[in-house]
């Protein structure tokens, strides 16, 4: 039952920069869309090696996040072999415990889940995710005091729990999949390392 | 197997009931403290030891002091269980995953246990200063009430200051944000529930011990000081700007405590 997964994720939502929800406060437009999506530098459960393997979701909530249940939709990467999937599966829906059964504890709903390539880059201040034909979004980091960048820290709706968070803006966000259709650009992106483990 | 996981949501009418199902441990504390603190009130011989307190107060007695813990312990998992609700509530839901996975009902009894537990601390503290006062005779024993004048005016007086510390506005701040405290602060298991509850609690005593120094002045056994207590702290843990609330009615308890003293 022993797991750990680290790496990088970002997340790419329809707020003004910066995200209320993750203070609590309800989204700018009064529902989010939101793409959240991990890049698993090192992990594993077991003896089952997840290091290298990306997961996406795509959240839609109306109303506060942390009031509201989540409708989810869940991409796999296409690169994960059978062992590797059911695993990843099981973290992510909550069953492995940990952080990830926190944030499953949100979720009301999975309108689907499918294995899919995807690429996640992470370079010159960019991050970008790209599910062919699916999803697509880059966010750049902004810049604050003497041109370093701006850091969240301590805030109460975490992907990434015990991290800092550093405020990017979307060059563009487009998504389409399972009845639901998003394009916007210059909005709220966040990304930190993030570090999840099974339970002690 | 994800699917299962959707099914954790807590949206529909039937999942509103499944969570009153699954909170029916602190609801059966509460109800049972309740319902003992009322058989108490109406006759204060259901405390153990009180009979031989009334003839011959003799509070370094372990049975009457032990009496005094149990009255003070029940009082006050009934009045704050229902003010911790909020936070029981959400505990609840975000254990839901965990339940799907087997984890039983234990967890949420153990986590409002915990919360239990932390005023049973206060208690011990709040039955020894009882034991005391009563002791030097600045406090009567059979109306568990301090003298009116300089004791009480002071008491309310602290009271009041209490509101304006930045300990007492940082532990509402951690009382008012139950989602800020679980995604931040969860123990998985039966014991990290319990550990959650007893650290909730901690804060939560931290916020509120003042305040139940009050019924020192009342009278420790006075219904309508203790409902008007409780409902005071539920509506300062779920006012959106608690600060806004908490500070005036410090500079009423001190101007009210200055009145009494002089």
């Amino acid at each position: 039952m022993s797991w750990s997964l680290s790496g990088t994720y970002f997340e790419s939502c329809n707020c003004n920069v910066v995200c209320p929800c993750i203070f609590l406060g309800p989204p700018t437009t009064g529902e989010c869309t939101a793409l959240v999506g991990w890049h698993i530098d090192e992990g594993h459960d077991e003896g089952v090696s997840l290091s290298g393997l990306n997961v996406a979701l795509a959240v839609h909530t109306q109303g506060n996040m942390a009031e509201n249940q989540w409708s989810v939709a869940v991409y796999v990467d296409a690169r994960a072999d059978e062992k590797q999937n059911a695993s990843l599966m099981k973290i992510y829906g909550g069953q492995g415990g940990g952080h990830p059964a926190r944030l499953a504890s949100h979720i009301g709903e999975i309108v689907g889940v499918r294995q899919v390539p995807i690429e996640f880059t992470a370079s010159n201040g960019k991050h970008s995710l790209k599910i062919p034909e699916i999803a697509h979004t880059e966010i750049e980091t902004s810049t604050g005091q003497e041109d370093g960048p701006i850091s969240i820290s301590g805030h109460p709706l975490c992907i990434a729990p015990g991290q800092t968070l550093t405020v990017a803006k979307s060059n563009s966000f487009s998504y389409a999949d399972h009845d639901m259709a998003w394009e916007f650009s210059d909005k709220s992106g966040l990304f930190s390392p993030f570090s999840y483990q099974s339970e002690q | 197997m994800m699917t299962d996981g959707a099914k954790a949501g807590t949206g529909s009418p039937s999942s509103a009931a499944r969570l009153a199902l699954m909170t029916t441990g602190p609801i059966a504390i509460a109800i049972g403290s309740w319902i003992y603190l009322g058989i108490m009130i109406a006759d204060m011989s259901a405390i153990p030891g009180m009979s031989a307190m009334m003839m011959n107060p003799a509070m370094l007695d372990p049975l009457q002091l032990f009496g005094l813990f149990l009255m003070w312990a029940i009082m006050m998992a009934a009045m704050m269980l229902p003010t911790a609700a909020p936070m029981i509530i959400a505990y609840t839901r975000m254990q839901m995953v965990d339940r799907n996975n087997g984890a039983g009902w234990l967890p949420v009894f153990m986590f409002s246990g915990g919360y239990v537990v932390a005023w049973a601390g206060f208690s011990l503290v709040a039955a020894v200063m009882q034991a005391g006062l009563t002791e030097f005779s600045a406090m009567s024993p059979m109306m568990m009430k301090v003298a009116a004048g300089p004791i009480a005016g002071t008491i309310v007086i602290i009271t009041g200051i209490y509101q304006f510390t930045p300990l007492k506005q940082t532990c509402l701040r951690q009382c008012q944000s139950p989602i800020s405290f679980l995604m931040t602060r969860w123990k998985n298991g039966s014991m990290g529930g319990l550990k959650m509850g007893l650290s909730h609690g901690l804060f939560c005593v931290g916020c509120c011990w003042a305040l139940m120094g009050l019924l020192f002045v009342t009278g420790i056994m006075n219904t309508g000081w203790i409902i008007a207590i409780t409902a005071y702290v539920l509506i300062e843990k779920i006012v959106p700007s608690p600060q806004h609330l908490s500070k005036p009615i410090g500079a009423v308890l001190i101007a009210v405590g200055l009145w009494m003293v002089f």
